[in-house]
């Protein structure tokens, strides 16, 4: 069917223990400006938690993005990452980056060919997950929102929706060939009061390659598009 | 297509979402004339064949969810012998729960009127007006399978016998899809599995305590159990019934004419 030439198709993956819930409010301000928006849980997180096990690897929640664009059949899409959906938006984009006009980072992993998500863990995280895969526990719990900096008032909201992060993801090593680097349009935006040293090694990069444009927002948490989801829609309009 | 009353509506209701979260509000719940759509797909479906229709509806300002169940369409990397009719229940009930939905407008297409059933047992004070598009309207104890026609059943038979978890695709032209659309729809359909089917429902009543229940039947598909369902409940004052001349597929055939319908039902 036709569209309005004006309008545009957002993909918005959220990151570890977080679900398409958290887009909510960019979503709701999105579609209010009539673009069409998708915003998945991933396998075995939030609304798919029913799903959680052993069996979810990193190749599940990239399949959980090229299966959605495959059979919305998308195109010309701005596909957004958060945080840890840094790794499964890169290894999608190896599949479907023909399908993808602009990509922004958003305080995101930015893989490299070869590296696993446990390598970059920060020390509560690799813990935390040591223990549960000696444990043999599919998942294992993230850190309370207050740790992701999110703000005060949302913050028992956050905490009711977060959910095992499945383990499985983290340990097996992405295959990249760089697909990603070949997208017209790339943003990588950083929330540096939250600490991080591989977004900050991130930004450090994007700021450095010409065929990215970077942002940097002192006044949010890690969780934008909770604490500052206005913001965050202008960048996205001006980057798709 | 945009007129100007459209546009002024949407800017409208744009700078009510922006004043909402200026004033630190939880998501958005429906304002004013916006409502929340849940569209649940049948068997061999997916979440993509309510697109026409979710495009229609977010167009006059309404929210529209259209996910895809456990193993199929989107979601088919993730089909296995587990997968079963409780699964695709929790589908819904967590996605309703995770996305903090309330006052909806719940559909339910073909085998989807098991999910909704289903899931109304556990999310029916969130759902406002419940719909059965050319859909199975369930009683406690029964599955798909048991009251299927026998071909239905002979293939499950079958295809247990191989030892597979799941049931081809039954082709567009069987759901007299409009011509043009067959050979979409036929490249999207994906296995059903088979746990959907031969798992008994469990229900105690959530679906009829719901305020607003429709039942829609797509005469263009010419099917005895979906008259059966039809003739049930015309004569149900708690029930409205309507007929519409599209294939199965109404969402494909029709939908804009189904898109005015729901509006209604809303």
């Amino acid at each position: 069917m036709a569209q309005a030439r004006a309008r545009k198709t957002f993909v918005l993956i959220h990151g570890a223990w977080h679900g398409g819930w958290c887009w909510r409010r960019v979503a709701d301000l999105l579609e209010a400006r009539g673009h069409k928006v998708f915003a998945p849980s991933l396998t075995g997180l939030a609304d798919r938690s029913h799903l959680l096990s052993r069996d979810i690897t990193l190749d599940t929640h990239i399949a959980d993005i090229v299966n959605l664009f495959k059979w919305q059949g998308l195109n010309d899409v701005c596909l957004v990452a958060h945080s840890y959906g840094g790794w499964p938006c890169s290894g999608a984009l190896e599949e479907i980056g023909d399908r993808v006009s602009s990509i922004v980072w958003l305080d995101a992993f930015k893989p490299e060919n070869g590296q696993k998500g446990v390598d970059f863990a920060s020390g509560f995280s690799r813990n935390a997950m040591e223990e549960a895969v000696a444990k043999g526990t599919p998942g294992r719990k993230g850190p309370p929102s207050k740790a992701f900096g999110v703000n005060e008032k949302d913050q028992a909201w956050v905490d009711s929706l977060l959910t095992d992060q499945p383990n499985g993801v983290a340990t097996q090593p992405i295959r990249l060939t760089g697909a990603r680097e070949k997208i017209g349009r790339k943003a990588y935006i950083r929330a540096t009061s939250y600490p991080q040293t591989a977004f900050d090694r991130a930004l450090a990069e994007c700021k450095a390659d010409p065929t990215w444009k970077t942002f940097v927002n002192e006044n949010t948490g890690h969780d934008v598009m909770i604490d500052q989801p206005q913001w965050l829609v202008h960048i996205l309009m001006q980057v798709a | 297509m945009t007129t100007n009353s459209e546009a002024t509506r949407r800017g409208v209701l744009g700078t009510m979402a922006a004043g909402a979260l200026a004033a630190g509000m939880a998501p958005a719940t429906a304002q004013g004339g916006q409502k929340t759509f849940v569209l649940v797909h049948g068997a061999w479906h997916g979440g993509w064949c309510w697109r026409r229709v979710s495009d229609l509806l977010e167009k006059k300002g309404h929210k529209v969810f259209t996910p895809t169940m456990t193993g199929l369409g989107a979601c088919s990397h993730l089909a296995s012998k587990d997968v079963n009719l409780t699964t695709h229940i929790t589908d819904i009930v967590n996605f309703i729960k995770w996305e903090d939905l309330s006052g909806i407008v719940l559909v339910g297409h073909s085998y989807g009127g098991y999910i909704v059933s289903g899931a109304a047992e556990q999310i029916g004070d969130k759902v406002s007006s419940i719909v059965f598009l050319d859909a199975f309207v369930p009683e406690s104890g029964e599955s798909l399978g048991a009251g299927a026609s026998q071909p239905v059943k002979d293939a499950i038979a079958a295809a247990l016998g191989r030892g597979e978890h799941s049931l081809k695709p039954v082709p567009a032209s069987v759901f007299r899809v409009n011509e043009k659309d067959r050979a979409w729809v036929d490249a999207k359909c994906t296995p059903q599995p088979i746990g959907t089917f031969t798992e008994a429902i469990k229900l105690t009543g959530a679906r009829d305590k719901i305020a607003k229940k429709s039942y829609i039947r797509a005469k263009g598909y010419p099917s005895v159990p979906f008259d059966a369902m039809l003739a049930k409940y015309q004569p149900n004052s708690a029930w409205k019934t309507f007929e519409m001349t599209a294939g199965h597929d109404a969402m494909v055939d029709q939908p804009q004419e189904l898109t005015d319908l729901l509006l209604q039902l809303a």
